[in-house]
């Protein structure tokens, strides 16, 4: 990396020329000498070379890629292949606001360094360099917009943002009070949906022996960007309550665990017929003509991972064994997703995404009325939480996690790789 | 009728005393729930029923898949005529009326009148009158017209032994049809009618789907085809349901040389 450092120190270096007068004094050293300058130059205090190297390395290569493509596109060869010339047109549609706001961004780099060319001469007439100085700050600002703009464009966007989802509730440990809170979970998301104008429907559900509990349940959800919102809810949810159970008015502690799993492609997960392993749950007995027993429940193993997916939800069959196959085609692809994303980003542990489903990531108390998320380290209110209103929780883990990613570029790009 | 039971109200399809006598008939009779309700959700249907009319299995679900794989590779079956014999409540008939799609047609017969016309209802249920015609008669006799030319059979035909009967689960032998569940003394008289009747009655490469009461029944067929059918069919294979019985037998009428 150490072309970048010599490309910043030389940018620097020829920054510090322009403005011979005040800044060769600190030629020496980096640390700025307060004490010499003039009130108003506080504000231009920084270099030009405002944005950091990665940044622009990352940009310039973007806007040399922007021009070659359009050099293709010109080319009549790609013109007359189709396809070709689709792929390439759509990459650079995709460039195309990088590159636009790149140029904005150096238009506004230029303009503030013409105005504070402009500050050092006028530096006599007060008016004349108050206004100047107005400009220098909001031309400072737009520059510092533009470039977090910059910053989450070059962002890698996450495919599955806008796929339906199938989620999964969990009763951990603690019986029928864990039962109960999973139902309550269930709920929650069923109300967050509805906030969303989102369609969910039951999959299948196993209950507790404690009416509204369930040992699992799972549903699908349909809508507009399901997964970029609700990616952050998988892990162990933790309650601390008074059971309805508890007859002594003790707390308890118990927990449930939420997967989230993007709806599966069915072009992308292959499942060889082979590998499956179809029965019914009836438990032997001639079958056929001689029984009249309203027994449809599917049992579908899938033998090379051991996914065992026992369907009851629907009244035939043919639904439920169509109901297994959708459930396991979703598992299995959100166990491909998941591989390759601890691949690549075994460097980066990012908190707020795709949690391992062992991470405890919210604590629900109900005598203080109060949910905290450990990732955040936020609270919420609980009474409205639990009724569906979690878009702030959302909201804020989206936030989180666009920082760390953004911290992560910036890794990827100035550490060496190796 | 509505009840009222502070702010919500329950609408029911019956007064609460036909829902008991119903539900008594259900314990104390033992009458299947399908006969009560009137209807049975078979695959992705859901059909009419009443006594005198077979309820269909799930087992039986399978058939329609079996004909959907061998029909998507064989485009001159999907659009050849079919048979469904023994139609019942017409589930068969209807599970590959719609697979079939316009260009094929199925011949549905049966003997008993009730079962033709709870047939009907659900063929026109699910708009296929164009595609399905109802024959009363006995297994192939309503089809003499077209000997031969039959792209493929399928039937849930009676196979349970005779003497077996009384002893099956109540919901069963107390009412449902015996028409359609006995079948001779081994249970096989009309598996081997259909058997029988099938090697002159289909056209060649034409597909036949039964199914039968297990293992050995299945094993016996196939012991009759290769001795006394000798020649007649090819690629014959069984089935088994999901629960692991061998519940179906599968081949193909001989092409000519």
């Amino acid at each position: 990396m150490n072309s970048l450092t010599t490309s910043s120190t030389s940018r620097v270096l020829a920054t510090l020329n322009r403005f011979p007068e005040r800044f060769r004094l600190c030629e020496k050293s980096w640390g700025v000498n307060l004490s010499l300058r003039p009130m108003h130059i506080h504000k231009a205090r920084r270099f030009v070379c405002m944005a950091e190297p990665y940044l622009i390395t990352k940009l310039e290569s973007a806007e040399n890629t922007w021009k070659e493509l359009s050099v293709k596109l010109a080319d009549p060869d790609v013109v007359s292949n189709p396809s070709e010339y689709q792929k390439l047109a759509q990459s650079m549609a995709e460039l195309d606001e990088v590159v636009s706001t790149f140029k904005r961004f150096k238009d506004c780099e230029k303009q503030l360094e013409e105005t504070k060319a402009l500050a050092k001469d006028d530096g006599s007439d007060q008016d004349m360099a108050e206004m100047i100085a107005s400009e220098i700050d909001s031309l400072s600002n737009q520059l510092r917009k533009l470039e977090e703009k910059l910053k989450v464009l070059l962002l890698p966007t996450d495919p599955l943002d806008a796929r339906n989802i199938m989620l999964e509730v969990r009763a951990g440990t603690g019986g029928d009070e864990a039962g109960l809170w999973a139902g309550d979970l269930v709920r929650m998301y069923q109300r967050y949906s509805e906030r969303n104008s989102w369609k969910y429907t039951p999959l299948s559900s196993s209950e507790t022996e404690k009416k509204g509990g369930f040992k699992t349940y799972v549903m699908e959800i349909k809508g507009n960007r399901v997964y970029s919102k609700l990616k952050y809810e998988s892990g162990v949810h933790r309650v601390q309550r008074v059971p309805q159970t508890e007859a002594q008015g003790r707390v308890h502690t118990s927990t449930a665990t939420v997967a989230i799993m993007p709806e599966a492609d069915e072009v992308e997960v292959v499942i060889d017929p082979k590998d499956i392993e179809l029965t019914t749950a009836r438990s032997g007995g001639a079958g056929g003509q001689n029984v009249n027993k309203v027994e449809t429940a599917v049992d579908l193993v899938h033998k090379p991972t051991g996914i065992r997916i026992f369907c009851t939800e629907e009244r035939t069959q043919l639904r439920n064994k169509d109901r297994a196959f959708q459930l396991l085609r979703a598992k299995l692809y959100e166990i491909k997703v998941r591989e390759q994303q601890e691949m690549i980003s075994s460097q980066r542990k990012s908190q707020v995404g795709t949690g391992a489903r062992a991470e405890k990531i919210r604590t629900y108390n109900f005598k203080d009325n109060r949910v905290t998320d450990h990732r955040l380290k936020m609270n919420f209110e609980l009474t409205s939480f639990l009724d569906g209103d979690i878009e702030t929780a959302v909201q804020a883990c989206a936030t989180t996690e666009q920082k760390e990613l953004l911290e992560g570029l910036v890794e990827s790009t100035v550490a060496p790789t190796g | 009728m509505s009840i009222e039971n502070g702010k919500r109200s329950v609408r029911l399809r019956a007064g609460v005393e036909d829902l008991y006598n119903m539900w008594k008939q259900r314990i104390e009779e033992r009458k299947p729930f399908q006969y009560i309700v009137g209807c049975e959700h078979w695959r992705d249907l859901v059909l009419s029923v009443q006594e005198g009319v077979l309820i269909p299995r799930p087992e039986t679900e399978l058939i329609v898949d079996l004909v959907a794989d061998v029909v998507s590779e064989n485009e001159d079956l999907r659009e050849g005529l079919w048979a469904d014999l023994g139609t019942g409540s017409g589930a068969l008939a209807v599970g590959i009326g719609r697979i079939l799609g316009s260009r094929g047609m199925v011949i549905a017969t049966d003997l008993n009148p009730i079962a033709l016309s709870v047939a009907a209802f659900n063929l026109q249920r699910y708009g296929l009158q164009d595609i399905i015609e109802l024959r009363q008669g006995s297994w192939f006799e309503p089809l003499k017209d077209v000997e031969g030319n039959i792209a493929g059979i399928v039937s849930n035909p009676p196979y349970i032994p005779s003497d077996n009967i009384s002893g099956l689960q109540a919901e069963v032998c107390r009412h449902e049809p015996k028409l359609a569940l006995d079948g001779g003394l081994t249970g096989m008289d009309y598996l081997f009618h259909l058997c029988n009747g099938a090697a002159s009655m289909l056209k060649p490469g034409g597909l036949f789907i039964f199914e039968t009461n297990g293992e050995q029944q299945c094993k016996c067929l196939i012991k009759y085809l290769e001795s006394d059918l000798r020649g007649s069919f090819c690629n014959v294979d069984i089935v088994s349901d999901f629960a692991g019985i061998q519940r179906f037998l599968i081949g193909f009428r001989q092409q000519q040389t």
